[in-house]
């Protein structure tokens, strides 16, 4: 119990004489007047600090949130611009999805209002400028015939950028099994 | 089955001593409670920011924490101290208890505090208050170690009186701060007030405790 007792006071102290030691340094260096004081001088400024920063601190932080908000305003735009090019539907040629070399070298009988609905709708903006290149082949006028134009395939499947729509794999799905 | 006592003056003792315990356990376990944020070692409570100065220097900032600590295990210990069947039926925890409060204090709590003293809050006499606890507080702690080592066990029980209403200034100070706060008093005169109140109203809580405890008040002093 002795050497318990006796380190304790040892440490109190230690506390008392570095305590006076650093009381006297304080005091010396004048800061222990002001170990409180900048407590009270704070505290009056913050509450006129607070009701002249808050509306300071919002203009700063708006200006840095704006960055982005434009920033997405731009994005969004730019988004809806390729979508407003894309959604135009313009009116399928004939001419546009003739398969050029190919073609059979009958004529063919077309009729257009028929082929306007069962063609599908897909985008075509971006193939413009294949088209350009593709060879305007005019299509020799002929008289109509009685005869059915043999089939052709279906101008989905040439022109399709990737797997077909899914109306289209199902039929298959099934045919296979 | 906890049998209620049937005499009138049975059941007042127990009245009254509910009366004085349960704020008491309530005030100190709220401030444990409190102490626990600081151990995040953030700067942002309002009683470091105040101290920044302070804070900045290594050995206060240490001297602070280990304050801290010793205090929450020192009031939470001191609580099963007093409770007469602890005491009756299981000893072990009255000792491992006291141990742990003994050294708490005067290992930990009573150093730390006497250096943080020189610093406190207020004018010349605060601080001289403050290390007056400091002391206050060590001797008495060891005095009730002393007196039990010895077998003098109402000796002991007089020490530790004084001790733990040392420890619980703590407690108190905040009780009247909240008081005078309530009252819109000036900051600095509700603390030293309080301040004051607590640590000589403590005092003498413990001294009448003791003096109608004991026969021969003054030689409690002595034992």
């Amino acid at each position: 119990m002795k050497p318990f007792i006796y380190l304790s006071a040892l440490l109190i102290t230690a506390g008392s004489v570095f305590g006076v030691a650093d009381y006297f340094k304080e005091k010396k260096n004048g800061t222990m007047a002001r170990l409180y004081q900048e407590e009270e001088e704070t505290v009056a400024p913050e509450k006129t600090a607070n009701t002249k920063m808050l509306p300071a601190i919002p203009v700063v932080s708006k200006e840095i949130v704006k960055e982005p908000v434009v920033a997405n305003d731009v994005k969004k735009t730019v988004a809806v611009e390729k979508k407003k090019k894309k959604t135009p539907r313009k009116p399928i040629s004939i001419k546009m999805f003739t398969r050029g070399d190919e073609r059979p070298e009958r004529p063919m009988i077309i009729k257009l209002p028929e082929v306007e609905k069962k063609a599908p709708v897909e985008p075509v903006a971006e193939t413009v400028a294949e088209v350009k290149e593709t060879k305007e082949v005019v299509t020799p006028v002929a008289e109509p015939v009685a005869e059915k134009a043999p089939e052709r395939p279906s101008l989905r499947k040439l022109y399709s950028r990737g797997k077909p729509p899914s109306r289209v794999k199902k039929p298959v799905v099934k045919s296979d099994e | 089955m906890l049998i209620l006592p049937i005499s009138l003056k049975k059941a007042m003792r127990f009245f009254f001593s509910a009366l004085f315990w349960l704020p008491v356990i309530f005030f100190s376990l709220l401030l444990v409670y409190n102490t626990i944020p600081y151990f995040s070692f953030s700067s942002e409570f309002s009683f470091i920011e105040e101290r920044v100065l302070l804070f900045a220097k290594p050995l206060y900032w240490w001297c602070f924490y280990v304050h801290i600590f010793a205090g929450m295990w020192c009031i939470s210990t001191a609580l099963l101290q007093f409770s007469s069947w602890i005491l009756k039926k299981r000893k072990k925890i009255h000792i491992w208890s006291g141990k742990i409060y003994v050294f708490v204090v005067l290992i930990l709590g009573a150093p730390t505090g006497m250096y943080m003293s020189f610093f406190a809050k207020g004018s010349m006499a605060e601080r001289m208050l403050f290390m007056f606890m400091a002391m206050t507080w060590f001797i008495t702690t060891v005095r009730g170690l002393q007196a039990v080592h010895q077998r003098n066990i109402i000796s002991h029980k007089n020490w530790m009186i004084r001790s733990y209403t040392m420890a619980m200034t703590a407690v108190t100070f905040r009780i009247y701060h909240i008081i005078f706060y309530l009252l819109e008093w000036d900051h600095m005169n509700n603390y030293e007030v309080s301040l004051w109140i607590s640590v000589v109203g403590n005092i003498l809580a413990a001294e009448y405790i003791i003096w109608r405890r004991s026969k021969q008040y003054f030689k409690t002093f002595t034992q």
